[in-house]
């Protein structure tokens, strides 16, 4: 008997790592909702089937790769840009990933705090608002290019950020 | 070196969505061939994934009034003595803001009343409704956020352990959203329950008492509907328990009584307006004004089989009933919502003309539009013999009543002496016995004497 509690507690603790996964092949984002739903979909109909010694979130990465192939073999509208041997190559990070700490919002968190209110207003109109770099050049007076560049070096120093505060917080 | 740096070039280029047809192939060669390509590109994705839901998780947070930022010049000439004030202001202000966060959920615009009186915090277990015409906004304590429509009445209940938080929906409905530090929320109705954490979605509760007509029979007394936008959420209704994710909405409830597969094809009779009997050139459920007719048809238990399976398939449908639940019953349905639904009915109907056609026999057609024309004789004859009486009603209407009643008896005497004209005895006997089961099933149940205590 599968537990409905379970599967939601289970795929909530994943969906953003599962959002990662389909967002690092495809970066149309209604064809990544797509993508997500049809796999959340499968995972809820085979719930009952999922082997509860694999970790529900490499059983999730392989449906929405099987997805991803299926799409990439039939979209031609939003093509799926990668080869079946790179996101094989994908889904083998993400599960090389779960023996290092997790960057996790909290540690998001404390790093965008840190950043220049002129950064945040840049993550801000890209990931909250949905921007696109033209958009946000012509309201922060730069070029795109420059706004390109900006996001480039942010993700870059954030990354190291979550990683020094991941350390640090493994250190603890 | 040369290569990792243009690694992570294409990398970035790709989560920006701009690398060209010859860059995304280099970045697919590079992948099948490193593991550190994948690790790297795996890694970026996972910042621009936890990127996109931190943001979008601040859009739902009120707009606070942004302070002004003083220049690093004037920052540097600020005195040790005056950051001490500040940080003591900010300590008071910190504690205020949490005591003012912590105690009771509170309601961050429109009107709410507990008991009729307005009120700007709810403690648990308070029946509270919104009044007025705007949006309630609630923060609950765990940082959730309800807005509520207008004329809602919900209660708040209190947590045990770690529990979801619960509303109970009297009435009305509205917009929730649970951030991810928040413990799960569930909205419990009398149409079933929605159980979400980390969404953002949208539960109405309906009433269906009085809003039953032809075109649209309920089973339940309320419709549940639901509609997620992002996130998943759990739906335990009577008749089902499913799992809805971002984009999807679906409705509860909305089934018709008969519902489903006909189980006892003996004793059950398609409805007039399924059979092709109409009034005003329009489907009709004669049977309503003669009762018995549909009888006369004398449908065979293949054809009901056939027809039942057709109204499954057309006005039954399940997303036609819910369309039309949702354009019937939600009071703030829009004109475009309203007319969806009354375009879906009209296209379900004319399909189950089209099939019904097909699976009765030239005969039973004939006789229906036969039927058809003498009902509306009928009708047009007893209106002008009670032209006056229908005529007087308008200047005094505590006649009404009366005059309605005595016309529907008129009506239904006349249309069943020219229908049995129509019928040999074997259709007769079968009109006589499909009108005393309609007859039987629309008696109230006998009332027996009540126990003595």
């Amino acid at each position: 008997m599968y537990d409905h509690a379970e599967f939601l507690r289970l795929f909530l603790r994943h969906e953003t790592e599962l959002r990662a996964f389909i967002g690092s092949v495809i970066r149309d984002a209604h064809a990544r909702e797509d993508v997500l739903q049809e796999t959340a979909l499968i995972l809820w109909r085979e719930f009952s089937r999922y082997d509860r010694g694999r970790s529900f979130g490499a059983w999730a990465r392989g449906i929405a790769a099987r997805k991803l192939l299926e799409r990439r073999n039939s979209d031609r509208r939003t093509p799926v840009p990668f080869s079946p041997e790179a996101i094989k190559m994908l889904a083998e990070a993400a599960e090389r990933s779960q023996s290092r700490p997790r960057p996790s919002q909290e540690a998001l968190e404390h790093c965008v705090e840190r950043l220049p209110d002129r950064s945040r207003r840049l993550l801000a109109m890209r990931y909250g608002q949905g921007d696109p770099p033209e958009k946000i050049a012509s309201q922060v007076r730069a070029t795109t290019a420059a706004v390109y560049q900006a996001l480039w070096r942010l993700r870059i120093r954030l990354r190291e950020c979550i990683e020094r505060y991941l350390a640090f917080d493994a250190g603890a | 070196m040369r290569m990792e740096r243009r690694a992570e070039e294409l990398i970035h280029k790709h989560l920006d969505g701009r690398a060209s047809q010859g860059e995304l192939a280099d970045l697919d060669r590079l992948l099948a061939q490193s593991p550190a390509v994948a690790d790297a590109l795996w890694e970026a994705a996972q910042l621009d994934a936890l990127l996109a839901v931190h943001w979008q998780e601040r859009a739902y947070l009120p707009r606070l009034p942004v302070s002004s930022v003083r220049s690093p010049s004037l920052r540097r000439r600020l005195t040790v003595a005056g950051l001490a004030t500040a940080a003591v202001v900010l300590f008071a202000l910190a504690a205020w803001w949490r005591w003012e966060a912590g105690v009771g959920h509170r309601v961050m615009a429109g009107t709410v009343e507990v008991a009729g009186v307005p009120v700007t915090r709810i403690a648990e277990n308070d029946a509270l409704r919104v009044v007025g015409d705007q949006v309630a906004v609630i923060r609950l304590a765990d940082g959730s956020r309800a807005e509520l429509s207008p004329s809602t009445s919900a209660v708040i209940r209190g947590q045990i352990g770690l529990a979801p938080h619960v509303i109970e929906l009297l009435e009305g409905g509205g917009r929730f959203h649970v951030p991810r530090a928040a413990r799960a929320l569930c909205i419990e109705t009398a149409g079933g329950s929605v159980t979400a954490a980390a969404t953002d979605f949208q539960v109405n509760l309906w009433s269906t008492q009085g809003k039953g007509d032809d075109e649209m029979r309920f089973r339940s007394l309320f419709v549940l509907a639901v509609a997620v936008s992002t996130g998943l959420v759990e739906v335990n209704s009577p008749e089902e328990q499913c799992v809805l994710s971002a984009g999807s909405r679906a409705v509860f409830g909305a089934e018709a009584p008969v519902g489903g597969k006909v189980k006892d094809l003996g004793s059950w009779l398609p409805r007039g307006d399924a059979l092709g009997f109409m009034q005003k050139d329009r489907p009709f459920a004669l049977e309503q004004v003669l009762p018995g007719v549909t009888g006369a048809v004398r449908v065979t238990d293949e054809q009901k089989k056939q027809l039942a399976a057709a109204i499954e398939e057309t006005i039954d449908r399940r997303e036609v009933r819910a369309a039309i639940a949702a354009a019937k019953l939600n009071p703030n349905a829009t004109e475009a919502q309203k007319q969806e639904g009354r375009r879906l009915i009209e296209q379900a109907r004319a399909e189950l003309q089209k099939r019904a056609g097909q699976i009765l026999t030239p005969a039973q057609k004939t006789l229906i539009e036969k039927i058809n024309a003498a009902a509306a004789e009928a009708h047009r004859q007893t209106s002008e013999a009670m032209q006056d009486d229908l005529l007087a009603v308008k200047s005094d209407p505590s006649r009404k009543d009366k005059v309605q009643k005595e016309f529907q008896q008129r009506v239904r005497a006349a249309m069943e002496s020219r229908v049995l004209g129509l019928l040999d005895a074997d259709a007769q006997a079968a009109f006589k016995k499909a009108a005393a089961a309609q007859a039987a099933s629309a008696k109230p149940p006998k009332k027996g004497p009540k126990p003595k205590k």
